[in-house]
């Protein structure tokens, strides 16, 4: 064999499949952000938006006289779902902390996150967030119906209509399918206020601390 | 045909320090702090004051010019009637009030805009931030709270049940889509 050239007895290794992850964008119109623009034009409260700060966001939530808080530097939960993520939820979870606030929060939202979070997390994360409620606070969060859910949390966005926008990859993870009763023993004091199954199989909740 | 340089050509070519195309002013901004040398440069043509990328100042300053933040800078900025940029190399760990803010650097301190706020993608503002309209480009980071300052009448309202999407869209801020923050490209479209 002349020198400098191989061969080869065996077949060469196939090329590993990749699985691609394409995003898809959904529009579905909201049945409770109507409620929730009616609670926020009738006084003026402090919304935390777990999700990433958006100009949209801030046009529909400011425009009504809301103090908004938000959160996507490192450490925060929205950079854990939408960053380069974290490596142990729960030990990520024992670190954080809601904003120092003025006042209670008249609103949370905590968009599909629920979806994504052990039941164990999210009992923490509600001991964490108590002291910054009080009676007369709402949660509002999505829960998805189907049996798979896209395998990273998608971002929500929220049009002047109430129109929700978002997108989900191709990828896909099981559900956990949290029950809304289970989702309130978890929640001290709050009560499920309103729910609404939108077309595409997610349900949006509002919960309200009553006592 | 070459000629010779004469004496007085020469010498006016040599030695004469040449004159900057961006004259320094007396007092393009004031500093609380005293410093040897203004900190500041000042565009004549255009009424901006540059803090340059070499320069670290502490103090306050107020004034009547557009500034621009290359450098640090730690204290207050007020510039009530002009705007402030923040370039992408500048640090700054003050609260800022201006006409318009625009902040693609670091800013660690509140935002008091009269007019607008803008956090363009490679911004990072840790405070809270007061103003009529407020730009939060795709991939700024930003921890803080947002309000929207009543008195000034501009502010867009949400639409009412029923109302079309354009009607929406007309009450709300005339700005392109393209540079009015769109969420992150996973987000949505």
């Amino acid at each position: 064999m002349p020198p400098g050239r191989l061969k080869f007895k065996e077949k060469p290794t196939p090329t590993a499949e990749i699985e691609l992850s394409v995003p898809r964008t959904h529009n579905v119109r909201s049945g409770i952000f109507p409620i929730i623009r009616d609670i926020l034009d009738q006084k003026q409260i402090s919304v935390l938006d777990l999700g990433p700060p958006t100009s949209k966001k801030y046009r529909y939530l400011c425009g009504s006289g809301a103090r908004v808080y938000w959160d996507n530097t490192p450490g925060s939960i929205s950079n854990a779902f939408h960053g380069p993520g974290v490596d142990d939820f729960s030990t990520f979870l024992n670190d954080w902390g809601p904003p120092k606030l003025d006042g209670p929060l008249g609103l949370i939202l905590a968009w599909i996150y629920f979806d994504y979070m052990e039941l164990e997390d999210l009992k923490t994360w509600f001991i964490k967030l108590n002291e910054s409620v009080a009676i007369g606070s709402r949660v509002y969060f999505l829960i998805h119906h189907a049996a798979h859910i896209s395998d990273s949390a998608p971002l929500f966005d929220v049009e002047l209509d109430d129109v929700l926008r978002y997108s989900t990859d191709s990828m896909s993870r099981e559900a956990p399918r949290h029950p809304p009763k289970q989702l309130e023993q978890l929640m001290p004091g709050f009560e499920i206020e309103k729910l609404f199954l939108m077309s595409n199989g997610l349900q949006e909740h509002l919960f309200y601390k009553k006592h | 045909m070459w000629k010779k340089p004469t004496d007085s050509d020469s010498s006016s070519m040599e030695t004469r320090p040449v004159e900057p195309a961006i004259e320094p002013r007396a007092a393009p901004v004031t500093s609380s702090s005293p410093s040897p040398a203004s900190p500041t440069r000042s565009s004549a043509q255009s009424g901006t004051s540059i803090i340059g990328s070499s320069i670290a100042l502490r103090g306050d300053i107020s004034g009547e010019e557009n500034l621009v933040v290359k450098g640090k800078m730690e204290g207050t900025l007020n510039l009530p009637n002009n705007d402030i940029q923040i370039d992408p190399e500048g640090r700054v760990k003050a609260d800022l009030m201006a006409k318009k803010i625009s902040v693609a650097g670091k800013v660690r301190g509140n935002l008091n805009g009269s007019e607008r706020v803008v956090i363009q993608k490679s911004g990072e503002v840790e405070g809270n931030i007061v103003a009529p309209r407020v730009v939060l480009e795709d991939g700024c980071k930003f921890k803080g709270a947002v309000e929207m300052n009543s008195d000034v009448g501009s502010a867009p309202k949400a639409a009412k049940p029923g109302a079309s999407k354009d009607q929406a869209q007309a009450s709300s801020t005339s700005k392109p889509a393209a540079s009015a923050g769109l969420p992150r490209a996973s987000g949505s479209a």
